[in-house]
Order: C-alpha cells, then sequence, then structure tokens
C-alpha cells in the first residue's frame, strides 16, 4: 500500500497544504521546527486516528483554530481509497473511508498501515520494561482485533483490581472475595494477552535474527524471548498460562496489597533480548543495540505485512542522522523502492546519499513543496 | 463575561447538568422552551414531576413502578422459582420485549466498579442473596458482556454456588438476522466458542 497525496487544513503549523507522494522513499528536508515531523504524524493521524506523540487530539489543530482536518488517498493492492479524518474541539473526531463512517481504528489500518521508527525507539533495548510491551502493544493493538479486545479488557479489570488494593489499607470486609472475582478476570484477559504476545515474539525472533545477521555480517545471533513476571511455562496453552496467573495472582497478593497494585501479569511482563546468550537490556554496546531494534523494527514490518497482507508504510523520524553508514545502508537495502517510506532530515547530504533517486521535498514554516 | 437574565441562565445550568449534554445543547433546548407554548412546557415540567414522585423502586425486584409490589412480581402467571439479573430497568424493557421470559427479575442498579467506588453493597446485591434463599430454582445473570458485567456474574455465581442455587449467563454471540461478514471478530470468535450441535 501507498499514500499517493495527502490533504492538511489546519493541522499542527500547516494552514493548508496537498501533497503528492511517490510510492518509493520521499525525504522531508528541513531546519528544525519547520514541521517535517508534523508531515509524518499526520500519516500516523490517517493510519490510526491518533498520533504517535501528542497526548491529545487538541494539540494537534493550529494555534488559534478549533479543527483540523486531512485526507489521504491511499492505493492498496487491489483499489483506491479515500481516507477523510476531521477533528472539532466541540464536536469531536470524525473518521471516514470513502465517504463511510467508522468507528474503529482499526478500519483504518486495513486500508493504511504505518510502522514509525524515530530517535525514541533506539531507547527500546536498554529502557523499561515499559516501553519494550509498547514495542509489541501498539503494532498488535492495530493490527489483531482479539489482542486489541483483551488489552482493553485486561487494563479496565487491572485498574479495578488496583483500586481494591489501594482502598482496603485498612481491613476491608470479604476483601478476598472481591479480590478473587477481579482475579479471574485479570487471568482470563491475561492469559489471551500472553499468548498472543508469545506468537508474536515467536514470529519476531526468527524474523529478527535474520535481519541482525544481515546487519551486523553474520557473526552474531540475536534472540527474542518473551518473559513473564510470573512463574509459567512456555507454550503449555492458554488456560495453563491463566492458570499460572491465577496462582500467582493469589500468591503476591500480600505484596499486591502493601503496594497498593498488583504486581504480577502481562502488565510488568517483558521482551528479553539477547545476542550471543548475553543480556543486551543491561549489557551489550551501543552499537549492538542499535543493530538490535533495527533489526526488532524491520522484523515488526515484516510481521505486520504478513497480518495485513500488503506493505505497510515506513515512517522514519530523524532517525537516519542516528544510524552510521553500515545500518543505514542496510535499511535502505530493506525499502528499496518497495516499501513507500516517509523520511525526515535536517540535512540535504541523507537525500543525495540514497541511490534509488528519492523524491525531495522542502519544508518551511509550515509549507512543503517538491523539489 | 456578558450573562443570560437569572431565569434563563438557572435553566441553562440545571439542564447542563443532565447526562450527556453539554452547555451548548442546554442553551439550544433553554431557547427552544422560551419558544415553545406555554402550555407545551407546562406539560414537560409535569411529566418530570410525575415520573419522578410517583414511581418508587419495587420492593421486591429493585425494578421502577407505580404500585408496591410491582406487576412482575405480583402477577400469578410468572414463574416464582426463575429470577433474571438485569443491571437497570431498561434490561427489563429489553428482555420483556422478547415475550418469551415468563419468570421475575432482580434490578441491580449497576455492576460492581471499583474504579468508581462500587462495591457490593452499593448495588441490591445484598438483596439478590436473600431473596436466592427462597426456594429459587434457577437465577439467569443478564449483565453485560465486558469486564464489570462479567466480574459482577461471577460474584454472583460463586455465592449461588454456596447456596447450591444454578445459576446461568446469556450467551455470547451473532447477531440474528445480520450477515457473518458483518460481525466483529471477537464477537464472531465468542460465537464459535459457543456453537452448538445441530
Amino acid at each position: 500500500m501507498h499514500l499517493e497525496r495527502i490533504q492538511l487544513v489546519n493541522f499542527r503549523n500547516y494552514r493548508d497544504e496537498e501533497l503528492s507522494f511517490s510510492p518509493g522513499i520521499n525525504v522531508f528536508v528541513g531546519n528544525n521546527a519547520q514541521g517535517k515531523t508534523n508531515l509524518l504524524e499526520s500519516v500516523h493521524v490517517l493510519s490510526t486516528s491518533r498520533s504517535h506523540r501528542a497526548f491529545s487530539d487538541r494539540d494537534l489543530v493550529l494555534w488559534g483554530e478549533n479543527a483540523f482536518a486531512i485526507a489521504g488517498t491511499v492505493s492498496t493492492r487491489s483499489i483506491r481509497h479515500q481516507i477523510r479524518i476531521r477533528y472539532d474541539v466541540d464536536a469531536g473526531k470524525d473518521v471516514e473511508i470513502d465517504g463511510k463512517k467508522v468507528y474503529r481504528s482499526s478500519d483504518l489500518t486495513q486500508v493504511l498501515a504505518v510502522i514509525v521508527f524515530s530517535p525514541e525507539d533506539l531507547q527500546v533495548v536498554k529502557g523499561s520494561p515499559g516501553m519494550r510491551r509498547r514495542f509489541l502493544d501498539s503494532e498488535l493493538i492495530q493490527i489483531n482485533p482479539a489482542y486489541r479486545h483483551a488489552y482493553r479488557e485486561y487494563t479496565k479489570a487491572l485498574q479495578h483490581r488496583n483500586s481494591i488494593l489501594k482502598g482496603s489499607a485498612a481491613a476491608h470486609h470479604g476483601l478476598d472475595s472481591d479480590l478473587a472475582i477481579w482475579d479471574e478476570q485479570l487471568a482470563s484477559h491475561g492469559a489471551k494477552l500472553i499468548e498472543l504476545r508469545r506468537e508474536a515474539v515467536q514470529e519476531l525472533k526468527v524474523l529478527s535474527a535474520d535481519k541482525y545477521g544481515a546487519v551486523s555480517g553474520g557473526g552474531e545471533e540475536l534472540e527474542l524471548a518473551y518473559a513473564t513476571s510470573f512463574p509459567c511455562e512456555e507454550s503449555s496453552g492458554e488456560e495453563a498460562t491463566k492458570e499460572a496467573l491465577l496462582s500467582a495472582l493469589a500468591k503476591t497478593r500480600r505484596e499486591s496489597l502493601s503496594r497498593g497494585s498488583t504486581v504480577v501479569g502481562p502488565h510488568r511482563d517483558d521482551l528479553a533480548i539477547y545476542v550471543e546468550g548475553q543480556d543486551l537490556r543491561s549489557f551489550g554496546s551501543q552499537g549492538q543495540q542499535r543493530t538490535a531494534i533495527l533489526a526488532m523494527k524491520m522484523a515488526m514490518l515484516e510481521f505486520v505485512e504478513r497480518c495485513i497482507d500488503d506493505l505497510p508504510v515506513l515512517l522514519l523520524d530523524d532517525v537516519m542522522s542516528e544510524l552510521d553508514e553500515k545500518r543505514r545502508k542496510y535499511l535502505l537495502s530493506v525499502v528499496s523502492n518497495r516499501i513507500q517510506t516517509f523520511i525526515t532530515t535536517t540535512s540535504p547530504d541523507i537525500g543525495n546519499a540514497i541511490s534509488d533517486s528519492p523524491t525531495v521535498y522542502r519544508v518551511e514554516n509550515g509549507r512543503a513543496w517538491r523539489c | 463575561m456578558p450573562k443570560y437574565v437569572e431565569p434563563v441562565s438557572r435553566l441553562i445550568e440545571e439542564l447542563s447538568k443532565l447526562p450527556g449534554i453539554g452547555p451548548k445543547t442546554a442553551q439550544r433546548l433553554a431557547f427552544h422552551m422560551l419558544s415553545s407554548p406555554r402550555d407545551e412546557v407546562v406539560r414537560l415540567a409535569e411529566a418530570m414531576i410525575d415520573a419522578r414522585t410517583k414511581t418508587r423502586q419495587c420492593s421486591v425486584c429493585f425494578n421502577i413502578t407505580v404500585d408496591d409490589p410491582c406487576e412482575i412480581c405480583s402477577s400469578a402467571d410468572r414463574d416464582r422459582t426463575t429470577i433474571c439479573v438485569v443491571e437497570y430497568p431498561r434490561d427489563v424493557i429489553a428482555i420483556e420485549r422478547t415475550g418469551e421470559y415468563k419468570g421475575l427479575y432482580h434490578v441491580l442498579h449497576g455492576v460492581l466498579s471499583p474504579m468508581d467506588g462500587i462495591g457490593p453493597n452499593d448495588i441490591k446485591l445484598r438483596e439478590l442473596v436473600a431473596r436466592m434463599k427462597e426456594p429459587v430454582s434457577e437465577v439467569i445473570v443478564a449483565t453485560d458482556p465486558n469486564v464489570e458485567g462479567e466480574a459482577t456474574a461471577m460474584y454472583i455465581a460463586r455465592i449461588a454456588h454456596t447456596i447450591n442455587v444454578r445459576t446461568t449467563r446469556l450467551a455470547h454471540g451473532l447477531p440474528v438476522g445480520g450477515d457473518l461478514e458483518y460481525a466483529d471478530e471477537v464477537t464472531l470468535s465468542r460465537a464459535l466458542e459457543g456453537r452448538k450441535e445441530i
């Protein structure tokens, strides 16, 4: 799939802009704070109805205005689709595909799927477990409805359980039976989440090992593993995982009570990353970490491609300057005019360094034009 | 800030306290009333007062009623050994519309939701437990199929189990008359799980 054309009205620092894109590599060149990332962001909003960096839709509206609109034309394998997203501070958000209102952001992802790679991703390997969970969650939520459902229900059940834990510092009548019913909800949705994450990690593991080898020249081996926050045997099935989580919740009840929050479950799990058996989360050079995340992102791209049976669009936000020659070359070889890619950069040299003659746009103060 | 004269601004303020009504809608409703014939507005006001003062909760099932006990609870034609547990009075209406159900009801007036500070004592659960101790053969739990509804169902099932009352849960599945391809994935997989032999 690729984005043919986009139109922005009162979006971020764009008053009224219309651009058409090449199905290959598109480079946005300009100084800082001119609106390069805002263009990438608008593509992300078209794909998910949400920004990847703003907390509230309000922040996306041009200063002094009350509403923004984004319209895009997307070409998928077989047909062309029109996406239109409108947001009004009072009336809220309105999403249309081919003139028909849609209510689930997954419907958008069916038409336009994106993978974002930004400098923050470089922290994923060494950062908090939460960042690694997000690496999995953000894509799975978009492409897998069962995952999205389990994620939402699990999060709600967790909030309810934590409310009981917080409220019961004093002796609470019937506390055990109150917690037990929420444990049950947590365990059944949690087990589903864990099983789906494990399936995804299993595939990502194979894909990213292959890609890590390609970047590093084949000397070292990358391995991913899903690490539960409680004892739980892999590949024993959803029912067994549910039992394991139930018993872990019961065992940690006292600790959870004193902390006022649930200490085990998929919201505390991690994605373990090893190179040659060494844990990259705590050891490993910066080079290894960068190669790992690059391999993981490219693996995710292929994983998403398999799930939606089409090529997602790649958004590279200021990440080229963070990668050295070798890794940049690898990234471009994966893209190789097969995947529509949007790149932001402050340095025009990056555009020149791409051999596949990218389409270059100059971005200046809320205006963009093709060079 | 310029304000409307007191009676109008008071009306707008009261209307905007209603659920789902923001300040703009409240303003529109208020001006609609100002431009309506006087007796129409009086009828609306009377209807609101009547609905509020002439109804109460049934002392048995907690459904909204004029007479206590309510029509369903006092009917001789209903099966008194079956209780259908629902969240709100509107759910009673929904099930009554089927014309299939001949038992009694129990309206919880909410579901367990610790996040919002709602525990077992804040909804009509104790009253339900008391009713389950009378001769009851089946309790049908018809709370919504979300986390709160499921947790509430589980709570009821656990208690029912200790006093040997059979509990059942409404099935999850496909809407009748709908197209399979338009069903969302989660509903469809639930329907698969709950498939029946034919």
